[in-house]
């Protein structure tokens, strides 16, 4: 094959897998006008955020310019949004690489695995490139209007922008194919995917904390140079940061190329293994074993829910993807907990009488605690998804004599019974730490039990609004959809407001302001959960 | 045992689904359900089984109504869609234990049952594997053993002879006969004509979403004059 024929055949590959990004050529082609309306929306939100998020990065930018961090500012920004996209990827790289639909298809084709692997690798980048621009460009053009710096500096900025996303998918494309190439190996392929995933998301989450423990650690006197000592933390995090950061203000195109050219050399590599071995990895990875040697057995019977609850347990451990994103906020909140062993009442104490010095408002730690331990423990709910995760499958849910009340409980059920029990460690671990009082242990307790039964009543009520079945692969509906995005988000966003609100309270009124709150939960919880009982299946 | 009046049903913004459709299918009957890609067989069978909402028109099966019943209508019936998606993550037996929990079939019951069509089907050794690791033609058979599980007296069926070998087509055949003499109904799409021919005592012909025949075999099919013909016959002629 000449290089003419994979250049061509690559483009049509990397125009296939960008012909529907964020649904667009579903959106084109919708006949219903409800669905296209709804859909119109959702653009409609997605447009107000990435407006949100480049005044947020504009923002920033004047502020660290205005306080005399703008040398800062680039190598800052580079990093933030290198980690933001490593974030993001690296639980879903693998499961795009190496996506199953249509595979059987693209394989027999007469086409190099490199023309597959690229062809999804540029998809990933180009969705992430978007995410630059939206963080970097603002941010620029603020600098540049106060700064005012020469015109390398816009040149190399747009250099940088389209870089930025590839070290980070790199990375995470490696991490994600290494994952898929171990669990291939095993019978228990996603048991062990999920397992190694699990311990890549620990080491993250400690290495993250470790490295804010080091910040905090620092002599006092350093301090006091907050530029050096910012440098010296992006340099121990991501030193590419420093040196395209250092490139864009001083005019530096050498440096960037040879950055440039140190990304393409790695993803060289990495895309050269993958398309080695990716039929190899792809026949572990989607070949299922069977033993053929099955003898009738005695059954157990159970009754409804209970068969609906043991298949719910069953799907949800059956997609790593799945566990990945939404056991985060258990993990984070049993960290939190951990964390609270190893600080004093009395730290906490300072920590408040700290931020009246600086701001002269009032906050009540301890009455925050159960807030806290709420808040991350609301986020992202399996509810938020658990509807659409049906698939192609709702046919089979739709023709059972299941009611709506039977299928959404079971999946409450199953929500449950992963956060409740983490929760209740949580909240152990917070109160040996803090050496609570009864009444703080019974709010302690009420609040963030509430909160995670209101999380997840309200994530199956944003799910039941906007379900998606006919999905190409698990990363678009856990990651991509609006459901994961307004379930997953709101209930968070709801105890946030709620959070500040209850430390902004004078003492005397926590007991008050707690009972309260648990009251409006309790109903808000009931509410919700007695209209979505009520939903008819067949609309659906 | 099926009775549709008037059933219209149309997707926004497309000219497709059935119109005004009529037709009743009773106990004992073997109902076939012809006619060419995009008719609307599939959408008409999807409305019976509560897959799709509809537009106009009554369902009602054994007697109850599908839009003011549909739990009560949904333990009447088993329905088998032409390409049957079913839970990968489960293992076949899982899969059959599953229903037979839903249908609240006794414990003794559903291991007779699954062995017997099980055997019949020859898919009993693959029972303790993962549906994701079945072919085409197993997972039809699953569908199959899970749709005659709790005894339904009404069987519909889209398409489901595809994918099926000679041996599993004439198990299903038998079946379908079996269920009938005991008082069932089925009320299936095909587009294999013959075999509808021979097996079925009734014959509904659909074209761009109307019924244009109806009625019993021997009535539809006049002497000499095969199903195949009579479809080509009035489906060009329209």
């Amino acid at each position: 094959m000449n290089n003419c024929n994979f250049t061509m055949q690559l483009a049509t590959f990397i125009k296939l897998q960008l012909v529907n990004l964020y649904g667009k050529n579903v959106y084109r082609n919708l006949k219903d006008p409800k669905e296209k309306r709804k859909k119109f929306w959702l653009y409609i939100a997605y447009f107000f955020i990435i407006i949100v998020v480049a005044g947020y990065a504009g923002a920033m930018s004047y502020g660290y310019v205005y306080i005399g961090l703008a040398k800062i500012l680039p190598a800052y920004l580079i990093m933030l949004v290198s980690l933001i996209i490593l974030l993001f990827s690296i639980f879903k790289a693998g499961d795009v690489i190496f996506q199953k639909n249509s595979y059987d298809i693209l394989v027999s084709l007469p086409v190099k695995n490199s023309t597959i692997v690229i062809s999804r690798f540029v998809r990933l980048y180009v969705e992430n490139v978007l995410l630059a621009a939206t963080v970097m460009l603002p941010a620029m053009v603020v600098f540049g209007i106060l700064e005012r710096p020469s015109w390398s500096f816009y040149v190399i900025g747009l250099i940088v922008v389209s870089f930025i996303p590839l070290v980070p998918i790199t990375v995470s494309v490696f991490v994600g194919a290494l994952i898929k190439a171990i669990s291939a190996r095993s019978r228990n392929k996603n048991l062990v995917s999920i397992l190694l995933s699990l311990t890549l998301m620990m080491c993250l989450m400690v290495g993250g904390m470790r490295l804010s423990v080091s910040a905090e650690n620092m002599d006092i006197n350093e301090l006091k140079n907050l530029l050096d000592m910012m440098l010296r933390a992006i340099n121990r995090m991501y030193p590419p940061a420093i040196w395209l950061g250092d490139a864009m203000l001083t005019g530096n195109f050498a440096v960037c190329f040879a950055c440039v050219c140190a990304g393409f050399v790695a993803l060289w590599m990495v895309i050269a293994f993958l398309s080695m071995n990716y039929t190899r990895i792809c026949d572990g990875i989607f070949s299922t074993s069977a033993r053929h040697d099955y003898k009738m057995k005695h059954l157990k019977s159970s009754h409804m829910l209970g068969a609906l609850y043991k298949r719910e347990f069953k799907r949800y451990f059956a997609s790593s993807v799945y566990v990945t994103n939404t056991i985060v906020s258990p993990i984070m909140g049993m960290l939190f907990a951990g964390a609270m062993l190893f600080v004093t009442p009395e730290q906490l104490e300072a920590a408040a009488a700290d931020f009246y010095a600086q701001s002269g408002m009032v906050l009540q730690m301890r009455s925050m605690l159960p807030m806290a331990l709420a808040s991350v423990f609301c986020m992202m709910p399996i509810t938020a998804v658990s509807i659409s995760m049906e698939g192609k499958q709702w046919w089979i849910v739709k023709t059972l004599p299941i009611s709506a009340k039977q299928l959404l409980d079971s999946k409450l059920l199953m929500n449950l019974s992963i956060l409740a029990p983490c929760c209740g460690v949580s909240v152990i671990l917070v109160a040996i730490g803090q050496k609570v009082t009864p009444i703080e242990f019974v709010w302690l307790l009420l609040v963030p039990f509430l909160s995670i039964v209101f999380s997840c009543i309200l994530g199956q009520t944003v799910n039941l609004k906007l379900p998606v079945f006919d999905w190409e692969n698990e990363v678009s509906v856990v990651k991509q959809s609006a459901s994961t995005f307004v379930g997953g988000l709101l209930p968070f966003l709801v105890m946030i407001v709620m959070t500040f609100g209850v430390m902004l309270v004078p003492a005397q009124y926590t007991n008050l302001i707690m009972g309260l709150l648990c009251m409006v939960l309790g109903i808000a919880a009931l509410m919700l959960y007695r209209n979505n009982s009520k939903v008819d299946l067949l609309s659906i | 045992m099926l009775y549709i009046k008037n059933l219209t049903k149309h997707y926004k913004g497309s000219t497709k689904g059935v119109t005004d459709l009529s037709l009743h299918v009773e106990a004992g009957d073997i109902f076939a359900f012809i006619g060419h890609n995009g008719a609307g067989k599939t959408t008409t069978l999807k409305c019976v089984a509560g897959i799709h909402n509809f537009d106009q028109g009554e369902i009602q099966i054994h007697g109850l109504s599908m839009k003011e019943e549909s739990l009560a209508c949904k333990k009447q019936f088993a329905y088998i869609p032409d390409n049957p998606d079913l839970f990968d993550y489960l293992t076949g037996i899982q899969y059959l234990n599953f229903i037979a929990d839903v249908f609240e079939v006794s414990g003794e019951e559903r291991e007779r049952r699954i062995e017997k069509y099980a055997n019949a089907f020859g898919i009993m050794e693959s029972l303790g594997d993962l549906i994701s690791s079945y072919s085409h033609g197993m997972k039809q058979k699953l569908a199959i053993i899970s749709a005659l599980l709790h005894k339904p007296k009404l069987l519909i069926l889209d398409e489901p002879f595809v994918g099926l070998d000679p041996q599993a087509a004439v198990v299903l055949k038998n079946t379908m006969r079996e269920l009938c003499e005991e008082g069932g109904a089925i009320f299936f799409s095909t587009h294999v004509l013959d075999v509808a021919e021979k097996l079925c005592n009734k014959v509904a012909i659909i074209k761009e979403g109307t019924l244009i025949k109806s009625g019993n075999m021997e009535d539809v099919v006049k002497e000499g004059i095969s199903l195949e013909d009579i479809f080509m016959e009035v489906v060009c002629d329209e």
